[in-house]
């Protein structure tokens, strides 16, 4: 009776000091881990994880896959570990497609790496090593592929192997493809626990052009055989859709491949279609005769009297042919190109009213196209140092006045867009995982009246039928007017080359798409009406039939 | 005298080792006995929760380390569907179908109701144009979901029809 309870006692501090001791080996061993050194479930140890996101991809409108982020292999060799060099380098070619010699002559080097090849695909890794295993590496990457090649390169611009987008759609939209890197942050909190800041990596937006695959790859093989066959230095077609701003094609040619970059002249990578200037030459009319008709200052039925000179500044201005075209209508003055008439009616609608149509027209200020390395051109207003009143008649047949492709097809389409002005556009619309966000089409300024866009608009048509009938497509009316323009050169002009362009837009009446044609310095041919006249044919016959525009004398509607 | 003494004594010594130790060392071996299992559950609690932690944080990296790669895989099989969607391929794939460039296109005049049903043809020379203006001045006749399952048999209809003739010209 006198012993359970000591007993008892003496049990339950035995207990006791068993869980007290648990306890302390815990805590101790907690405050070890917390304190001492990192937690043992944590992986790697480091302070901070980072995560790569993913780059956006880049879809034609309807889907096609422009631009996509992968992961390729660098593959080396090590030939201190090959034994057999020819057949190593007969494996290697048939896989790779390389020449053999040089494959060979790169494993005979010796040493402990050489490389082999950039940029292969996982098939191709896999292929690789499934028989060089330890004489092969093959280095993963993240890196940016363009399965069309050289199609529509000067309007994606290229990502280099730092993952930055240079030039194009890469240039520009580059935050937004990029996204977002994520991370994993160890920390501690006041009282020394331990805690995980965790963002993952947000991946860049996917991009949806209102480019046409399909109709790229037409307009830039019709540049490309232009191009060739007038000798001429490059070349550039736009196709809008007048109503929207929407870049249906915007082909550039030369081109270059940006997968590879393999060029010779890095001044390839520059968009000439936003990034080059030049004069327009005739094509810069249409705007006169419709600036002059929402003036006023013209009717459709004017007429002046041409006796083939005007002297404007102090300076005469002739037409292109040295003829003296008598009493002339002002579908005459378009359809012939006649460098006096356009300077008659400039000088008659006055300086200031002039140059405030050309800035209304979109000229000398940036379209704010969503492409890199936009220039807004060059146009000397009065007011300016370098302005000189001759400039008034050279202006208006496009001459001392320097625009853009995209600037001139944006002024030719608000025409055909019962003058308004419309903001030019590539993306249709941005997808960031659920949430999309569509482009919507934004008019700038309305330019002239409707009145005056269909005058002149009928100007262009019987230009198209009286004069350039290389550019008609039976069943529609088009609406077209070329330009053959000097090439300025320090000092003056150059007699021996010129510009050729041509634009215009169909069908007449209700517009689907506007198009302009851009040939630098032909050779064998130097009439913009001859040498683009042709491609923009060609481009607004497949038009009329991809789109599934029907004739005029359908009743589309 | 002396014997009841000791008497006495022995009853006191019997006495006191009974009334003090059990009232105290029961309540205080409760109060411990609860301390410390209120720490050991806090300490335990705690331990659970820090592992829990860390392993929730181990399975996010594996489960980023996984969407990763399916993102990667996804895009390797976007990339592989491009190439199979190359315009030289379909070009010479749709040559092999038989398939060439439109040499004639008519369109057909069609009139829509406000639901953009059509309701009469008119048709353009052309035996295909009448085929086409046969074809949709037919569906306007039946009320609306009458037309809709006559279009469908027609559909399928044509679909056998189109069949049989297949059968028929092997290869033509």
């Amino acid at each position: 009776m006198s012993k359970a309870p000591e007993q008892l006692y003496r049990r339950t501090l035995a207990v006791a000091t068993i869980l007290l001791s648990v306890v302390v080996i815990v805590v101790l061993r907690l405050g070890y881990w917390q304190i001492e050194s990192p937690p043992p479930v944590s992986a790697g140890g480091s302070e901070q994880e980072n995560f790569s996101p993913q780059r956006g991809n880049i879809y034609d409108a309807h889907g096609y896959l422009l631009a996509v982020a992968t992961t390729v292999y660098d593959i080396g060799a090590t030939p201190r570990n090959i034994t057999d060099a020819p057949l190593v380098a007969d494996r290697l070619a048939a896989t790779l497609g390389k020449p053999r010699d040089k494959l060979l002559e790169l494993l005979r080097q010796g040493g402990a790496h050489v490389p082999i090849e950039r940029g292969v695909n996982e098939a191709t890794r896999q292929s690789l090593m499934q028989w060089g295993e330890g004489i092969l590496q093959a280095d993963a990457r993240q890196s940016r592929v363009y399965p069309h090649g050289t199609l529509a390169a000067s309007v994606l611009g290229f990502v280099t192997d730092d993952g930055v987008g240079h030039y194009g759609l890469e240039g520009h939209y580059n935050s937004q493809l990029a996204g977002q890197p994520g991370f994993r942050l160890e920390d501690r909190d006041v009282l020394g626990s331990l805690f995980y800041q965790f963002r993952p990596a947000r991946d860049g937006v996917d991009l949806y052009l209102t480019l046409d695959r399909n109709l790229q790859t037409f307009v830039e093989d019709a540049l490309g055989r232009a191009v060739v066959s007038s000798g001429a230095k490059h070349g550039v077609a736009i196709v809008m859709d007048p109503a929207t701003g929407a870049i249906l094609s915007m082909a550039t040619y030369p081109g270059y491949d940006p997968n590879t970059r393999d060029v010779s002249d890095e001044s390839v990578f520059l968009n000439p279609a936003v990034a080059d200037q030049y004069e327009p030459g005739s094509v810069f009319k249409v705007i006169t005769l419709a600036s002059a008709l929402d003036a006023g200052t013209i009717a459709p039925s004017s007429s002046y009297y041409d006796n083939s000179q005007i002297v404007v500044g102090g300076r005469v201005i002739r037409n292109s042919d040295r003829q003296a075209h008598g009493q002339t209508s002002m579908y005459d003055l378009l359809a012939q190109s006649l460098n006096v008439g356009a300077a008659h009616v400039s000088t008659s609608m006055g300086a200031n009213r002039f140059y405030q149509y050309v800035r209304r027209f979109g000229f000398g200020e940036l379209t704010r196209v969503d492409l890199d390395d936009e220039i807004s051109g060059a146009v000397r207003v009065p007011g300016d140092r370098e302005w000189h009143e001759s400039d008034l008649g050279t202006n208006s047949f496009g001459q001392g006045i320097a625009v853009t492709p995209l600037q001139m097809l944006s002024a030719i389409s608000a025409v055909a867009n019962h003058g308004v002005l419309m903001r030019p556009y590539i993306v249709a619309r941005l997808v960031d995982r659920d949430k999309v966000t569509e482009t919507a089409p934004v008019a700038v300024r309305q330019a002239v009246s409707p009145e005056a866009a269909a005058q002149a608009t009928e100007m262009m048509v019987y230009t198209v039928e009286h004069a350039a009938t290389v550019a008609a497509v039976r069943g529609y009316r088009v609406a077209g007017k070329s330009g053959t323009s000097e090439v300025p050169v320090p000092g003056g002009y150059d007699p021996q080359e010129t510009i050729a362009s041509f634009t215009g837009f169909a069908p007449a009446d209700n517009p689907r798409f506007s198009i302009l044609v851009v040939l630098d310095r032909p050779q064998k041919e130097h009439w913009g009406g001859l040498v683009a006249g042709p491609v923009f044919q060609q481009i607004a016959q497949y038009l009329v039939t991809a789109l599934g525009v029907p004739p005029d004398n359908v009743n589309g509607q | 005298m002396g014997s009841s003494r000791m008497a006495i004594f022995r009853n006191q010594n019997l006495v006191r080792p009974v009334v003090a130790q059990p009232a105290i060392d029961a309540r205080r071996v409760f109060y411990a006995l609860t301390l410390l299992a209120m720490i050991s559950l806090s300490a335990f609690l705690y331990l659970t929760q820090a592992c829990h932690v860390a392993r929730q944080v181990d399975d996010m990296l594996l489960l980023e380390q996984q969407i990763q790669q399916l993102k990667q895989q996804n895009n390797d099989l976007l990339l592989q569907i491009s190439q199979h969607e190359k315009l030289p391929l379909l070009r010479q794939q749709a040559q092999i179908l038989g398939f060439g460039p439109p040499e004639r296109i008519e369109y057909v005049e069609v009139t829509v109701n406000e639901e953009g049903l059509p309701l009469q043809a008119a048709a353009p020379a052309g035996a295909q144009a009448s085929v086409n203006a046969t074809l949709s001045a037919a569906r306007p006749a039946a009320s609306r979901s009458g037309g809709l399952l006559q279009q469908a048999i027609g559909q399928f209809t044509g679909w056998t029809r189109l069949g049989t003739v297949q059968a028929q010209k092997p290869g033509s």
